[in-house]
């Protein structure tokens, strides 16, 4: 979709019409909805962050002021949405469960989202356990790491996009994903040796 | 040789193909020779292999049906935001069409009186003045025939000025004193109160931001 259709869509449903915002956002549900499963790691949580996220779209479409494209307002939405939702999530876990059964139950099909299948059985069980291994190391990162590590090195975002989506300059945005991705690597590595141990 | 803080660095510009060959050699070089580089750099690469081979996930049924259901459930609540809206813009204007009329008229009918018994109060002066030039003119008829009735008429002019001096000071006190030639009364307090008025609403409108 060109930018000036894009434009146009945009002003048409701020003055109320629904279709114009139907297809306005039909592109983008897919990713926003594949970003929370990543985020969440179960299909509930996932829908409803979701959900979430694009409502906010169409309620604050209004204040979008054409100044960046409107894949980056959105994604500036949908991260902040999302880590506020995961903090919400992760103080109600601290009480219940519930979260996660949640994670368990949905843990194959994550698993299965992950495994590259033109692999020997042997490599496929290794891959596997290395999956189950950044699974969950990616569950003990801080969420603002989290989102951060799903849309670049999941997603491929470039710096750049990413830059604008956090609205903070590109050096900056190199070096929090860098962290983020040693926070990982550490986090393996505590694991690695805790069980060697 | 590469310190390790460098080879770190360029592991994460390998990562994004960021790397160019000669450096990338240097890199692979270390890590050959360096154990803790070694170990770091295959786990961020599996980390990275792991990633990116994630497969996109198709939305649930009816996910975009629950999504318009639920937003076509909200124009009614932005319509009432318009309306909102465009009553604040409305009741803004109003005031100030009300406050404005209520100023003007209320300024014009002060000034309009002031005027009047002004002007009242210095008529009868200048009457009360004339008629005590006639007198003078008449005395200088009579050649000045006797000199104390004309030193009591001086005295009686001097009385006279002073006594429309005192009025003009108490109109004054009485309508208040001239800033910029504007006076001070009631239209002027109406006009401000209803300045003030209007401020409080255009600030609370713009902080709402309906």
């Amino acid at each position: 979709m060109s930018d000036k259709s894009e434009h146009k869509l945009i002003k048409n449903a701020v003055n109320g019409d629904s279709k114009a915002f139907e297809k306005l956002i039909l592109p983008y549900e897919k990713k926003v909805y594949n970003i929370a499963m990543q985020m969440f790691k179960n299909e509930q949580d996932a829908y409803d962050a979701s959900q979430e996220v694009l409502i906010k779209v169409y309620n604050n479409l209004d204040k979008f002021k054409f100044e960046s494209a409107f894949s980056t307002w959105l994604h500036r939405l949908a991260m902040n949405t999302c880590i506020d939702e995961y903090r919400k999530r992760k103080r109600h876990m601290e009480h219940t469960t519930t979260m996660e059964v949640r994670v368990s139950s949905d843990e194959e099909s994550i698993t299965r989202q992950f495994v590259d299948h033109n692999l020997t059985p042997e490599q496929e069980v290794l891959q596997k356990e290395t999956v189950s291994e950044v699974r969950h190391a990616m569950d003990q990162l801080k969420e603002d790491q989290k989102i951060l590590i799903i849309y670049r090195d999941i997603y491929g975002y470039s710096y750049d996009e990413i830059a604008k989506m956090l609205e903070c300059n590109l050096g900056t945005t190199k070096s929090r994903i860098s962290r983020a991705r040693q926070a990982l690597k550490d986090i393996i590595i505590k694991k690695r040796e805790q069980t060697a141990s | 040789m590469m310190e390790c803080i460098k080879a770190r660095e360029w592991m994460h510009l390998h990562m994004d193909n960021n790397l160019d060959h000669s450096n990338e050699a240097l890199l692979m070089a270390h890590i050959e020779d360096c154990e803790v580089c070694r170990r770091d750099y295959e786990i961020l690469m599996s980390i990275h292999q792991v990633l990116q081979s994630t497969d996109e996930v198709d939305l649930p049924s009816g996910f975009h049906e629950t999504l318009m259901k639920n937003i076509k459930k909200r124009p009614k609540m932005r319509q009432n935001y318009l309306f909102i809206k465009q009553l604040n813009i409305a009741a803004v204007v109003v005031f100030v069409l009300v406050f404005s009329l209520i100023g003007i008229n209320n300024l014009n009918q002060n000034k309009s009186s002031n005027n009047d018994e002004v002007s009242e109060e210095m008529f009868s002066m200048s009457a009360i003045t004339e008629e005590s030039g006639e007198i003078d003119v008449a005395m200088d008829v009579a050649e000045f025939e006797d000199a104390s009735l004309s030193r009591a008429s001086n005295e009686n002019e001097r009385s006279q000025k002073a006594t429309s001096e005192s009025l003009l000071q108490e109109a004054e006190d009485q309508y208040g004193n001239d800033v910029l030639g504007v006076r001070y009364d009631e239209g002027w307090m109406i006009v401000m109160v209803g300045g003030i008025l209007i401020i409080g609403l255009l600030i609370g409108y713009i902080r709402l931001n309906l």
